[in-house]
Parts: C-alpha cells; sequence; structure tokens
C-alpha cells in the first residue's frame, strides 16, 4: 500500500519547480553541446605541454618554454637514409611526392649563409675565429704574407672579394660556421650523416595547428603511407621521423580509443548489471539518465570553464560512468520490495547520501591544489558530474522511479548472499590485522617513491626513438636542459653569457658536452668588440695596408678605408637583421627584471653530465632542467597532498566522531585499510609510490566512507549492503578498464582505484555495527 | 679553406676517366677523350684579376694527382707553397711550416671537397653532375664544358666554371662569387701509373 503523505518535502510544489528547472537546465546544456560541436571539438586538446605545471615563479623560463614551444610545434622532420645514396634519395623523393599532397610546406634550412655573410661584412674585426683571435699578436711580416698568399690563391672562401677581406679573417670566421648544423646542401638536397648512413633530411612546416584533431590525422596518416611506400621499394631504408604532431595525433587516437573502450565497456556492464539485479527493465531509464545528466552537466561545465579541454580529462570523465550511477543503483536498491513511496525512501536515505556525496565531490576537488592544469580539469569534470548525477536522484527520483522494482535472477541471488554477509567484532579486527601484518610491513617497506615526467604523458616509444635519432642526427640542443643567463642591461648579459661560454669551452674539451648555441657568439658585447678592435689595431695599420697596396696594386683611397675603425653592432641592429634567424630564439629581452637570454647545449647525454653543467655557479647564470623541475614539483606535491590526506583523515574522523560515537572507527576502517594494503601491494608489484597514487588514495577515502556511512546508518538492511555493492561493480568496473590506459598515469589511477574500491567495498559491511536484521522502508507497525 | 674546393676540382677534372658511362652523352663524350691513369702531373700558370686591381696577379707551380692518395698543388712562384688534399684532410704549407690543417672529421666543408673529389677521381660523372649543371660541346680533338653550381651555396663560392682540353685538362676559367676571376693553364701534363719518390714524399 502506497501511503499519501501531504507533508513529504518532494511533492511540494518548490519541488517541482526544481524538477523542470533542472530537466531545462540539462536540455539546454546538452543543446548548447550539440549546437557547438564543431567549435568545441576544435577547443580539445592534445598537447601534452599543456599537461605540464605553469611555472609561475620563473616568468623568464616561462616565457623561454613559451617560445621555444611555438618554435618547434609547428614543425615536421623526416630522415631518409641508406648506405647508398642512390637509395636515400629515391626514398626522398617517394616521400616528398607524397608528403607533397599534405597541409604542409617543404622548407630550406633555417639560415641562410648568404645573408649572414652580407651582413657581418658590415662589422668587420668584429667577428674573429679564436684561431685569428690568437695570430693577433704576429708580426706585421706574418700578415704581409697572409693575404698576398689570398691574392694568389685560386678562390676566396668568403666568396667576398680579395679587398674586402685581404687577410682572410672574416673567411675563416664563416668557415667556421660549418658546426651552425651538421645539415649539409649538396646536389639541391639536404644531408646529414649519421652511422656510417646518408640520410636526405626534409623539412616541413605545418599549414594548420598541430593541435588541430583534423589536421594532426591527415598529416599523420598521410606520413605513415608515404613511409609504407618508400619501405615498399626498399625494404632496407632507414627512415626517423619526429614532429610535436606526430606526438599529439598518436596521443589523441589513442585517447579516443580509450575512452570508447572505457565508456562503452562501462556502459554496456552497467545495463547488464542492471538488467540482471532488476526484474524487467523499468530500472534502467533513471540510470540512464543520471549517467547522461553527470556526462552532459561535466562536459558543458568544463568546456565553458577552460579555454582548451584536454583529450585526457575525457578519458579519465569516461570513467566517471560508473561513479554516476552509484545513487540511482542505491536508490533503485532500496526500491527492492518496498513498500513506502520513492519520495519518502528518498528523504530517509537523504542525510547519508549528502554527507557521502560531499566527501566523494571534496575528495575529487582535491585534483585541484596540484598545479597540474590537467589534474585541476579532471577534478572540475568529476566533481560537476557526480554533482549534477546526484542532483539528477535528489529532484526526479521521487517523480519518475517506479514505486516498487522485484529483484531479477542476478538480484535475488545477491540478497540471499549478502543476507549472510560476516561481521567481524573489534576484536576480531584487531587480531586479523596483526596477523596479515608482516605482509603489510614487508610491502610498505618495499614501497619506492618515484616521480617521473613520464607517468603524466604515454609517450609513444618508437617515435621518442626516432625523434632522438633526428636530434643526434641534426646535432639538435635539448629543449629541456639549458642555461638562462640575465643581467640588468642586454650588455651585461652578453657579458655573463660569455664568461658562461668560456666556461663551457672547457667543459667541451673535456666531453662533457658536445658544444652549444649563444648569442654572444653572434653578438658578442660591445666591450667585447671593442677588445677586440683594440688587438686587431695591427691589421688597420697605414704602414701594413700600403705595402700591400703597392704590392697588388690598389689605389690609396682602399688603404684610407680600410684603416677606418669599424662600426660596433648593436643589439637592436642585430635582431632587426635576417643574420640573427639562427639565435634570435635564444635572445629573450627584456624581462621584468632586465634582460635574459638562453644558451641552449648539444650533444649532451647523461645525468652525470648534467650534474657537472648544473654545478656551473657565475653571476647571472642559472641552470634549468625541465623534466628534473617537473619531476621535483610532483615529488613536493606527492609529500604535500601526503599531508592533506592524513588532515583529511583526522577532520573525518573528528566528524565521523561526532555522529557514529564509539562505532566512527567501523565508518572509517574501510578507507584506511584499504588504502595500506593498496600501498603494500603496490610494494611487492614495484609500483613506486607518486602523486597519483597518493591523488587516488584521497578518492579512496572519499569512496570508502559513503560505504562505510551507507553501511552502518543501516547495519541490518541488506539491500543497502546489495546498493553498496552495486555502486562499488560499477566503480570497479570503469576504473578497471582505466587500468588498461597507454597514459601511466591513468593506469596508476585505474590500479590504485581497482584494489583501494574493491578491498574497501568488501571490508566495510565486515564492520558493521552489531544489529538485529531489519528492513527498511516497511510500513510503520502503527500506520 | 683556401682555394681548396676549386683546385681540389680541377685536380679532380684531370683524372676524368673514360671507364664509366654516364646520363650525359657530352659527359660521355669528354670522359673517352681524356686519357685514363693513375697518376697525372704536370706544370700551371695562374692568372688572378682581382676586382679593383689593374695589374693581373701571376703564380706558377707544378701539380701531381693520385687517384688513390690525392692531389698536391705546388706553387713555386711567387713563393713556396704547398697545398695537399687526401681523404681524411686538407694540409697547407709554407716551405716546411704548415699553415693550416683542417681535418674531415671537424670541418664538415673538408669532407664535402673530399666527397667532390673522389667522386670524380673514380670516374663518378652522376657526382659531378649532382654538384653542378654541365653545359658544352665535345668535338673530335677537344672538348668545353661549362658548370654552374646546383647549390646556391656554392654558387657564392665559384659562380662559373669553365673547362676545356683535349687528352687532358688545358684551361680552366674560374669567377669567385665576387667577381674576383681566376684563370688556370696547365701545361706538360703527362699521364703516368706511378709516383716518383719526391712525388711519393710530398704526399706524406
Amino acid at each position: 500500500m502506497l501511503l499519501p503523505d501531504s507533508r513529504a518535502m518532494t511533492e511540494t510544489r518548490i519541488w517541482r519547480a526544481l524538477a523542470l528547472f533542472w530537466l531545462l537546465v540539462l536540455l539546454l546544456s546538452a543543446g548548447w553541446l550539440v549546437l557547438n560541436r564543431a567549435e568545441l571539438a576544435r577547443k580539445l586538446d592534445t598537447d601534452l605541454f599543456a599537461l605540464l605545471p605553469k611555472n609561475e615563479h620563473d616568468p623568464v623560463a616561462e616565457q623561454a618554454m613559451a617560445s621555444m614551444a611555438r618554435t618547434i610545434e609547428g614543425k615536421l622532420i623526416v630522415l631518409a637514409g641508406s648506405t647508398d645514396r642512390g637509395a636515400a634519395e629515391r626514398a626522398a623523393d617517394t616521400l616528398s611526392a607524397a608528403l607533397g599532397t599534405l597541409p604542409v610546406t617543404a622548407q630550406q634550412q633555417e639560415f641562410d649563409l648568404a645573408s649572414l655573410r652580407d651582413f657581418y661584412a658590415q662589422y668587420p674585426g668584429v667577428l674573429l675565429t679564436p684561431a685569428d683571435d690568437q695570430a693577433l699578436q704576429q708580426s706585421a711580416q706574418y700578415w704581409y704574407g697572409r693575404a698576398l698568399q689570398n691574392a694568389y690563391a685560386t678562390v676566396a672562401p668568403s666568396g667576398l672579394a680579395w679587398q674586402d677581406d685581404p687577410f682572410g679573417t672574416y673567411g675563416n670566421w664563416l668557415a667556421g660556421l660549418g658546426d651552425l648544423s651538421r645539415v649539409r646542401p649538396d646536389g639541391g638536397r639536404l644531408w646529414v650523416e649519421q652511422d656510417g648512413k646518408h640520410y636526405v633530411v626534409l623539412m616541413y612546416a605545418l599549414r594548420g595547428s598541430a593541435f588541430s584533431l583534423k589536421d594532426q590525422q591527415i598529416v599523420a596518416h598521410g606520413l605513415d603511407a608515404a613511409i609504407a611506400r618508400a619501405r615498399a621499394d626498399d625494404a632496407g631504408i632507414s627512415i626517423l621521423r619526429a614532429g610535436v604532431v606526430l606526438h599529439a595525433a598518436r596521443a589523441a587516437a589513442q585517447a579516443e580509443r580509450e575512452m570508447s573502450t572505457i565508456g562503452l565497456g562501462s556502459l554496456l556492464g552497467i545495463v547488464l548489471l542492471v538488467l540482471l539485479v532488476f526484474r524487467g527493465w523499468r530500472a534502467l531509464p533513471l540510470v540512464a539518465l543520471s549517467i547522461l545528466t553527470g556526462t552532459v552537466i561535466a562536459l558543458a561545465l568544463t568546456f565553458a570553464i577552460y579555454p582548451r579541454v584536454h583529450m585526457l580529462t575525457l578519458v579519465f570523465g569516461a570513467s566517471l560512468i560508473g561513479v554516476a550511477v552509484d545513487y540511482s543503483l542505491l536508490l533503485h536498491s532500496t526500491s527492492l520490495g518496498a513498500q513506502v513511496s520513492a519520495g519518502r525512501r528518498l528523504e530517509r536515505l537523504l542525510p547519508s547520501l549528502l554527507i557521502a556525496t560531499v566527501f566523494t565531490t571534496l575528495a575529487y576537488l582535491c585534483l585541484m591544489l596540484t598545479p597540474f592544469p590537467g589534474l585541476s580539469q579532471m577534478a572540475v569534470f568529476a566533481a560537476t558530474g557526480i554533482a549534477a548525477a546526484w542532483l539528477s536522484e535528489l529532484i526526479w527520483y521521487p517523480r519518475l522511479a517506479p514505486a516498487r522494482l522485484e529483484p531479477g535472477p542476478l538480484g535475488q541471488w545477491l540478497l540471499r548472499a549478502f543476507a549472510g554477509w560476516p561481521r567481524f567484532s573489534g576484536r576480531a579486527v584487531l587480531i586479523g590485522l596483526l596477523l596479515v601484518s608482516p605482509l603489510l610491513t614487508a610491502g610498505l617497506y618495499k614501497l619506492e617513491r618515484r616521480d617521473d615526467i613520464r607517468a603524466l604523458a604515454g609517450v609513444d616509444a618508437q617515435l621518442m626513438h626516432e625523434q632522438i635519432g633526428i636530434g643526434k642526427a641534426l646535432g639538435m640542443p635539448s629543449p629541456a636542459q639549458l642555461y638562462f643567463v640575465e643581467g640588468p642591461t642586454a650588455e651585461a648579459v652578453l657579458e655573463r653569457e660569455a664568461a658562461l661560454t668560456h666556461a663551457l669551452d672547457a667543459l667541451k674539451a673535456q666531453g662533457v658536452l658536445g658544444g652549444y648555441q649563444a648569442v654572444s657568439r653572434w653578438l658578442p658585447s660591445s666591450a667585447e668588440q671593442q677588445r677586440r678592435l683594440a688587438r686587431s689595431q695591427l691589421l688597420r695599420s697605414p704602414a701594413l695596408l700600403g705595402k700591400l697596396a703597392e704590392e697588388i696594386g690598389l689605389p690609396p683611397s682602399w688603404v684610407a678605408s680600410r684603416q677606418q675603425a669599424p662600426a660596433l653592432l648593436t643589439p637592436a641592429q642585430w635582431l632587426a637583421s635576417p643574420a640573427s634567424l639562427p639565435a634570435r630564439h635564444l635572445w629573450l629581452g627584456q624581462t621584468p627584471h632586465g634582460y635574459a637570454s638562453m644558451v641552449m647545449l648539444t650533444g649532451l647525454s647523461g645525468a652525470e653530465n648534467a650534474g657537472i653543467l648544473a654545478k656551473v655557479k657565475l653571476p647571472g647564470v642559472r641552470w634549468m632542467d625541465k623534466s628534473q623541475e617537473i619531476s621535483g614539483v610532483l615529488g613536493r606535491y606527492r609529500d604535500r597532498l601526503a599531508l592533506v590526506l592524513l588532515a583529511a583523515y583526522a577532520l573525518t574522523a573528528i566528524i565521523l566522531w561526532r555522529r557514529y560515537r564509539k562505532h566512527a572507527w567501523r565508518v572509517l576502517a574501510p578507507s584506511l585499510i584499504a588504502s595500506v594494503a593498496t600501498l603494500a601491494l603496490f610494494g611487492w608489484l614495484g609500483i613506486p609510490l607518486q602523486l597519483l597514487t597518493v591523488l587516488t588514495l584521497l578518492l579512496l577515502l572519499g569512496m570508502g566512507i559513503d560505504y562505510g556511512i551507507f553501511i552502518n546508518e543501516h547495519p541490518g538492511e541488506v539491500r543497502i549492503r546489495l546498493a553498496i555493492s552495486l555502486a562499488a561493480i560499477c566503480t570497479l568496473l570503469s576504473f578497471g578498464l582505466l587500468a588498461f590506459s597507454h597514459t601511466p598515469a591513468l593506469a596508476t589511477f585505474g590500479i590504485a582505484t581497482l584494489s583501494g574500491v574493491g578491498l574497501a567495498w568488501l571490508i566495510a559491511p565486515c564492520l558493521r555495527r552489531p544489529s538485529p536484521d531489519i528492513a527498511l522502508f516497511q510500513p510503520h507497525p502503527s500506520a | 679553406m683556401k682555394c681548396l674546393l676549386p683546385a681540389a676540382l680541377l685536380a679532380a677534372m684531370l683524372m676524368m676517366t673514360g671507364h664509366v658511362a654516364s646520363a650525359s652523352e657530352l659527359l660521355d663524350k669528354v670522359a673517352k677523350q681524356v686519357t685514363d691513369s693513375a697518376v697525372v702531373r704536370g706544370n700551371f700558370v695562374q692568372t688572378r684579376e682581382l676586382v679593383g686591381v689593374k695589374k693581373p696577379l701571376k703564380s706558377e707551380g707544378r701539380f701531381v694527382v693520385d687517384k688513390q692518395r690525392g692531389v698536391v698543388w705546388q706553387t713555386a712562384r711567387p713563393f713556396n707553397n704547398k697545398l695537399r688534399i687526401s681523404r681524411q684532410e686538407i694540409v697547407q704549407k709554407d716551405g716546411d711550416q704548415v699553415l693550416m690543417r683542417m681535418s674531415a672529421d671537424k670541418e664538415p666543408a673538408v669532407k664535402t671537397v673530399g666527397s667532390v673529389l673522389f667522386a670524380l677521381f673514380a670516374g663518378d660523372f652522376a657526382t659531378l653532375e649532382r654538384y653542378f649543371n654541365v653545359s658544352g660541346e665535345a668535338g673530335n680533338n677537344g672538348w668545353q664544358l661549362q658548370l654552374t653550381p646546383r647549390d646556391a651555396a656554392l654558387g657564392k663560392l665559384i659562380g662559373k666554371l669553365a673547362l676545356d682540353g683535349g687528352k687532358t685538362i688545358a684551361h680552366v676559367r674560374l669567377e669567385g662569387g665576387s667577381g674576383d676571376i681566376t684563370r688556370i693553364d696547365l701545361k706538360e701534363v703527362v699521364n703516368s701509373d706511378r709516383l716518383s719518390a719526391s712525388e711519393a714524399a710530398d704526399f706524406d
């Protein structure tokens, strides 16, 4: 018999209005998502850099990283190599023909030797090779001899007329530019030699964005097809690829695959479970509705809040399906054989529901305590998704839920089985814990702490291998390990840079690094330029020039013009000229506290060498190791969040004690035991403790307490046991699928939740308050 | 780097052999005329016309090319200067004093020169065509070739290269990117199958 109850809160007019309003919100959000789907798809981000924390305390480093990312993100480099030059050329032709049809533009080498030569010819005496600088100490006779040799040489290597570079110092400096790049133009192609193979270098710039999903797929697939064709012609050909777009395309494809696996897997599992547990299909609509609301609201809010939404947020978001259904499963479970209206049941369960949701949502929001933009997005997505699913239940359940459901085949069996769920006394629990404590302690003892930037992004190993190969072949500088040089003025920066390069020269001789790229090579400080001019005074002496003019046959005007001290090169002139192209990206210019530049390193390998470079201490010089820095941030936040976790347990314990007094431990213990056991398990499995593990333990605290609260609020009610079991199974299903993610961070999340939630679920009913089996939601005897 | 590249090219020209089939009919004809041998030696007279300088600068000396070991370019007048190009390095000597030594490992340009040189030693006309666009004519009693570099960078050093000869190369005219012009006349060119003792010493 249903009891009409005029005082039921859920029957009030406000509640009806709320139900309509919430429906409107859902429809508007869904409409907005559908109408803007094309634009929203463009907001999807696959940039792995976007997941890294911004360094707010170091705007110079931030600016440098941003400029570097801009420089490299639109580039695509392909190398085709063989021991046989002809074979390499044929493969390169196949590749470039195929790539010609893609949205990419072929590019030449970045610097143009001719424009460098013409620009620096205006500043003779400023640029000298170290050997010529040394030779300035030689006699006038030596330089006279050198000038004559040059006059009689077959051709000048500088491409300048003899009268413009009689001593050949400028020609020597130009010849020394060979180490700028290992790439050699030859026969209209660019070549590089590596490990006994001749590689043709193909360089392209993307016409679209590296992070546009559509362009990514076109370029990545087109390149794959081109490579397949080249390999079909010649199986022995060696082809290397590098480009942010390729990583981004790979990551996007992977994320899409995982999203559909997790999403479809969870959905199918949940539908099957609901159909087996409840008789008929009537439980399905509300379950579907809560998944729909959770997903739609979370998507709409996340897209509305963030200018770009990362694909990994959606992968993680897909696993929330299993959490969003918790509340509707819980409510449906209590309607098995119920004789009280849906609204009344809801009102009875509301306090526990409210506490449970607040705990879970807060736990997710703890992800926002980290400086990682990706994790904050996931937190917002999860928290809004859960809150929305919960609100849907709260508002619509009384309207839409069938008043009474009957158990299906699985439901009947589970109800019977759960009726006999063992209960352990406090003493039994202590003894049990004592017995397993050696296992737990050993596991915890084995647990390693290790934070690795690679955990955040599942980078394709093959692509990475090829990219490293290209970096080595082309002698590209490391983008993650470099020096910053800062000073109050541009001049000071250049002076300090010169001191640094002097120190680096010594380390280069020891083989610590292969070379470096610095602005001061192209633009010496004006003090240094003046010193060089003073040293090269001899080359402007009237006596030497006059003797040469007489011997060769040049007019006095030539002597007069060569005598003049040349102009000094200023940073403004340098920056304005195309000659600054090879090094312009190194000049960071004006910063909040002066000027800054970068010195980048090539041929750097091994942590040991990086350690030596980190020890270079000079005024205004700062070493930066980006990957180490991020690992450091991860480690710092891991420790910080471990403290937050402890504080959360303490706070929760106090709150629970106020409500449950001596039974508070029954609510808290499932989370705590499951967390410790998970850590021990990780120790035994050799999975290191990292930031993500600690974050999962926070979530586990939230979810585990849900189970504890429901079980202990209604300790004798078998349907509550069924309810939390269904919730736990759905969560395990979703997060279990997440464990197979290629992104290590998400996989860790998955594994930790699998073990933690699984244990908390199994433990919670065992620790329930002693109580006779009482069925809830039966009409009061008095009614 | 002084005069290395052109000297190498010149030396290589001397070594052109008629053994290899070439895509270009012209080069094929030239190759047929030029005598093939392990060693080529002779004398040279070089005249330079520098921009802004009225009187031409004249120098002379002798050269020897060994297909296996490389090239020695020995200037005798107006002063002594020896340039030796081998697979591994390029050395310039003023008498016994080494003025300059560049190894192929450190100076990539040396490697480029070397690869041109040795490709040509082997009579690899495909390589010659890779570096230069070749035009010209070949009759029964002689030939002339005009070579223009394919790469802009090489073009800055050598604007144009012209060669003529018969069984051996007779004249070379080289126009630098800056306008300085170099003419080389090769005289008393002799083919041989081995180096003399003193020539061999020059290579060490």
